[in-house]
């Protein structure tokens, strides 16, 4: 069935469907590396409901700005425009630093 | 266990003599500014203490690296330290900012200035560390945890100044570039020794805290070996009702 | 560089207090950091006395106890 597939794969051939799929691929990444650090730290505290997003809000807002800087010209009224390569980039660097380095010490955290 | 007040006497000195002839550069030598006028004289208050801050943060995470993989409680003691310390010079900091914010741009807090913002965010997110800390009762798993924390936020001090770079608002006082700056010379020589001064500082303060942390602790051995256990009372720092 | 004439910033006299104040929150943080030191100090100090002291009596006791015993 091609012409399903191209229902499916045809708005990605669009450099900014690409670039937005990249950005979504991002923040998605960033949000599920940030989630999971913060609540193995946060389930061996006392107030872990708490603890959570007060660590973890912090630590997103950079990937929140790029994200959002990146998706602005998408949603701009008039005259909308592709993504940015300067934010997507700042998104993937970003992302790329905070993987490595909750990979690095979580063995530190799962000890027991 | 090491002795950690040796060189504090000469450290001490040196400080002192820094400040001094940091303030003296300050109000009788550096010219002042053309369009800021005598307000700009906070600036070789609020700058170090910002700079100093900053690398404060970076250095607990070092060393709570140095505790990860030492397993000696020591280094998260000293990590420990060093946020703390580096946290109160950072509201110190951020407090100065203010002020002279107030008496050149008029109101004392710009949210669309992103080096305010991320500077803010740095703060908070290392005022969780107490918190968290604390909230941890096994003393093993709390010192492990805080160095966990210590070591991601200050990869994440970096970054952040990073990504504030590359955004683009130009509102704060662009003063330091990687080219060498726009000061002149006299004033770069004020500022440079301005933040010495504070860098200064900050070690004697760090040395001062871990001596008087260490000493106590001796004590305390020493009272639990010669009383008994129960003369000695516990710290009692957890979030643990007692 | 004299331009206090052309600068449109505050003149130093009105400029003075927040300067002052910049100056004084940062001699603030730096006495209070220290008198917080000072008071751990007396305590850790009045510890070091009583433990002292402790070890004084019991050295005292042990003499003591020795004097008592009989010498063969």
């Amino acid at each position: 069935m091609p012409e399903a597939l191209d229902w499916l794969v045809g708005p990605f051939t669009l450099p900014f469907m690409q670039r937005a799929l990249l950005g979504a691929l991002g923040v998605g990444l960033i949000c599920a590396v940030i989630g999971t650090f913060v609540s193995a730290i946060a389930i061996q505290t006392r107030a872990r409901d708490l603890i959570a997003p007060i660590i973890g809000l912090p630590l997103l807002i950079p990937a929140l700005i790029a994200t959002a800087r990146a998706a602005g010209p998408l949603l701009a009224a008039h005259g909308s425009g592709s993504p940015p390569t300067k934010w997507i980039a700042i998104l993937a660097l970003y992302d790329v630093v905070f993987a490595l380095i909750a990979y690095a010490v979580f063995d530190y955290l799962l000890e027991d | 266990m090491t002795t950690f007040g040796r060189g504090l006497r000469t450290l001490v000195l040196a400080t002192v003599l820094t400040i001094i002839v940091a303030l003296a550069l300050v109000f009788l030598y550096a010219p002042l500014d053309a369009d800021q006028g005598f307000i700009q004289k906070i600036f070789y208050l609020h700058v170090p203490l910002a700079i100093v801050s900053l690398c404060g943060f970076v250095f607990g995470g070092l060393l709570a690296i140095g505790h990860l993989r030492t397993r000696n409680r020591a280094w998260d003691m000293r990590s420990y330290v060093a946020i703390h310390m580096a946290l109160i010079f950072g509201v110190g900091g951020l407090i100065t900012g203010s002020i002279w914010a107030k008496a050149s741009w008029g109101h004392w807090w710009d949210w669309s200035d992103p080096t305010l913002t991320s500077f803010l965010i740095v703060l908070l997110l290392f005022a969780t560390y107490q918190p968290l800390r604390f909230s941890i009762e096994d003393p093993e798993r709390q010192a492990r945890y805080a160095s966990v924390f210590a070591v991601v936020s200050a990869a994440f001090v970096p970054l952040n100044f990073i990504a504030v770079r590359l955004a683009q608002q130009f509102v704060h006082p662009r003063i330091l570039t990687l080219g060498g700056g726009n000061l002149p010379g006299s004033m770069r020589l004020t500022f440079l020794v301005s933040l010495l001064g504070m860098a200064l500082l900050y070690a004697t303060l760090w040395k001062y805290e871990m001596t008087a942390k260490n000493a106590r602790i001796q004590v305390r051995r020493l009272r639990r070996s010669l009383l008994g256990d129960d003369s000695v009372r516990p710290l009692g720092r957890s979030a643990a009702p007692s | 560089m004299s331009a206090l004439a052309v600068s449109p910033a505050l003149a130093p006299g009105k400029a003075a207090p927040y300067v002052i104040a910049a100056y004084a929150v940062f001699l603030a943080i730096v006495l209070i950091y220290v008198a917080i030191m000072a008071r751990r100090l007396t305590r850790t100090e009045k510890d070091v006395q009583q433990l002292k002291r402790e070890l004084d009596q019991r050295a005292a006791a042990a003499e003591h106890k020795d004097e008592r015993e009989p010498v063969l």
